[in-house]
């Protein structure tokens, strides 16, 4: 049997620390962009602290589920309420996280997002308590995404 | 059978490196197969003409042939109540998505040749990162064509729908070294938006297969696994992942014959499998070593390199050793196809988690850039989650060990410097990028290997 999607080599390991946990939330059916504000008052600094360093990546962890497939992906964007937003990839449901198209045991599938640089923008400045996290759908929506749990995570660095 | 000298010669001197872990099957394979870019191909191209054909045979035949263009598409994933060998065991967040796909692919393109009567037929692949490729290929929106379908989402076929830069982007896997993670990312972007995007049948992954453009898409896919290897720094398929290497997968050759594959069988496109995609360039080989028990082979410890230390700061240059009382023996080794001579790291640790990794070259010629190229590279050492003292959580600390091939490394330097010397070289990588500019990397951490010794290993002889 061949494990689901959490399968351990994506699992937080030890060495990731959790900066800010974000509500789960549920995008309905059609609506074509979903803003969430999450309060970074208390984390700001931490956080920043973590998206420049050269030994870590901050990375947006998400696990999303369907009932059927949306038909559409969904772009995902960081930014403060006044300030530019910035694209740090997609939300694409395709083969795994779909209820209706499971094989054996469910599990929702667990999208990595690569933040650092989206965040060492929109957070740089001090006053800044509030961070955006926007998801646009490429199209028209046919179900609705859930977003099961979505953390900022540091962890050491992955990328070249 | 046919083969070009210079590919035979290529082969062979991968082969001489450790032929006992190798298939020599390799060897005698015929010049790889070139997967085209569909871009510039119209309906009359060989390549296309062939695909079309060969899909019209195809759904001619009965859905339990198969060979059916109903049964290869079952395999990925089907509607159709019933259960056959293999169908719908396509392999979506799970370690084996890039791995299922390309051994789905050769199947199914040995499959094309023999329906289409084609022997020299590649599958050709959608390169839609480029910006003139983003709408659906014209010769598959032809609705007299067996390329075409109507389940296409709107706009597909009457060529105004086209895939937005964000649903093709590659920045999301590339930089990333971990295979696991660069695999997971791949498959969201660009391969899954591309699937939704397109939509229709392609969107969801019971009736993805039939439609014809799906396996051009898996092949870029395909092509981008290669891609992201060869840019080195320590990327790697995971050939500690014993599960990743032996999980057995059910396809089905041109005779209808059932074939088992596993992550090893498809590690090298071109020397297992047979293809290469146009403007790929050379291709990483990567291999799995036999599993055999330790007990069946005898162990030779050739030289010793002194303790090494590796302060924060820049790299410290090479470590060198006197071999030439023993360069006689090591050519021997190095050269003998029945020999596997190792780099053995024993005692790895680093004081505090390294902001890098460090890659490590065997008798780097002096003033030579270091490159993963190049043939004297032997590996990396990374500590993660081991070897790193302030770090140990589970059951107290155990250094690091590491063990690297060198056979090929070994014989170039040999053959370079007469000399008598050897070096050693570790090189701190995870440099980011800067406007374009690779900045230096600099080690944060202590970093000491206990033993660094060569040793030969070979099958005892009974």
């Amino acid at each position: 049997m061949v494990a689901g999607v959490a399968f351990a080599a994506l699992a937080a390991s030890a060495s990731m620390k959790t900066l800010v946990r974000i509500e789960p939330l549920t995008i309905p059916a059609g609506t074509t962009a979903k803003t969430i504000a999450v309060d970074v008052h208390a984390t700001r600094a931490k956080i920043l602290s973590a998206a420049k360093s050269r030994q870590h990546d901050v990375t947006l962890e998400l696990d999303v589920e369907a009932e059927r497939s949306p038909e559409v992906f969904y772009e995902v964007w960081l930014g403060a309420p006044q300030g530019k937003r910035y694209n740090v990839g997609n939300v694409a449901l395709y083969g795994a996280g779909i209820r209706s198209e499971a094989r054996g045991e469910f599990h929702p599938a667990h999208v990595r997002l690569f933040v650092s640089d989206a965040l060492a923008l929109a957070l740089r400045h001090a006053s800044t308590k509030t961070l955006n996290v926007t998801f646009v759908a490429s199209g028209k929506s046919t179900a609705a995404l859930t977003i099961r749990k979505m953390e900022l995570v540091a962890g050491p660095r992955q990328r070249e | 059978m046919s083969h070009s000298r210079r590919r035979f010669l290529k082969t062979t001197a991968v082969a001489v490196a450790g032929a006992s872990l190798f298939d020599f099957n390799e060897l005698m394979a015929a010049p790889p197969l070139v997967r085209l870019d569909v871009g510039p191909l119209t309906a009359g191209s060989p390549a296309l003409k062939s695909y079309a054909k060969a899909i019209t045979a195809m759904q001619a035949l009965p859905t339990t042939n198969p060979l059916s263009w109903a049964y290869q598409a079952a395999i990925h994933g089907t509607t159709l109540s019933g259960s056959h060998p293999a169908w719908n065991t396509c392999q979506h967040g799970t370690p084996y998505f890039w791995s299922w796909h390309r051994m789905y692919l050769y199947w199914f393109e040995r499959i094309i040749r023999k329906m289409s009567n084609d022997p020299t037929f590649a599958l050709p692949y959608w390169n839609y990162e480029a910006s003139t490729e983003r709408y659906l290929p014209v010769p598959f929106r032809d609705a007299a064509s067996s390329l075409y379908t109507s389940h296409r989402g709107a706009g597909w076929n009457a060529g105004t729908s086209f895939l937005s830069s964000s649903a093709v982007a590659t920045s999301g896997f590339m930089p990333v070294i971990p295979y696991f993670t660069a695999q997971g990312n791949c498959e969201g972007t660009p391969h899954g938006a591309v699937h939704v995007s397109i939509g229709g049948w392609m969107g969801s992954v019971p009736t993805a297969a039939q439609d014809p453009i799906f396996y051009l898409h898996h092949a870029n896919i395909d092509r981008w696994w290669n891609l992201w290897l060869k840019q080195g720094g320590g990327r790697s398929n995971p050939l500690s992942d014993a599960a990743w290497k032996t999980t057995k997968f059910l396809f089905f050759d041109e005779n209808g014959a059932q074939q088992w594959m596993t992550g090893c069988d498809v590690l090298r496109a071109a020397l297992q499998l047979n293809y290469t995609y146009q403007g790929e360039g050379t291709q990483v080989n990567q291999y799995c070593l036999k599993v055999l028990p330790w007990w069946v082979f005898e162990k030779e410890w050739l030289i010793e390199w002194p303790p090494i230390k590796l302060p924060p700061g820049p790299d410290p240059g090479p470590i060198e050793i006197n071999v030439r009382e023993q360069r006689k023996r090591l050519l021997t080794v190095a050269n003998d196809a029945n020999t596997d001579v190792t780099l053995e790291l024993e005692g790895v640790e680093a004081d505090k988690q390294p902001s890098v990794f460090w890659e490590v070259y065997v008798g780097l010629p002096k003033g030579k850039a270091p490159s993963s190229e190049s043939a004297h590279y032997v590996g990396n050492i990374a500590l993660f989650g081991h070897g790193v003292r302030d770090e140990h959580q589970h059951g107290g600390f155990k250094p690091a060990e590491f063990s690297f091939k060198v056979d090929r490394a070994l014989q170039n330097a040999l053959a370079q410097d007469e000399s008598g010397k050897l070096d050693l070289t570790f090189v701190a990588r995870g440099a980011e990028t800067k406007g374009g500019t690779r900045e230096l990397v600099r080690n944060d951490a202590n970093l000491s290997v206990g033993k660094a010794r060569l040793a030969a290993r070979r099958l005892k002889k009974t």
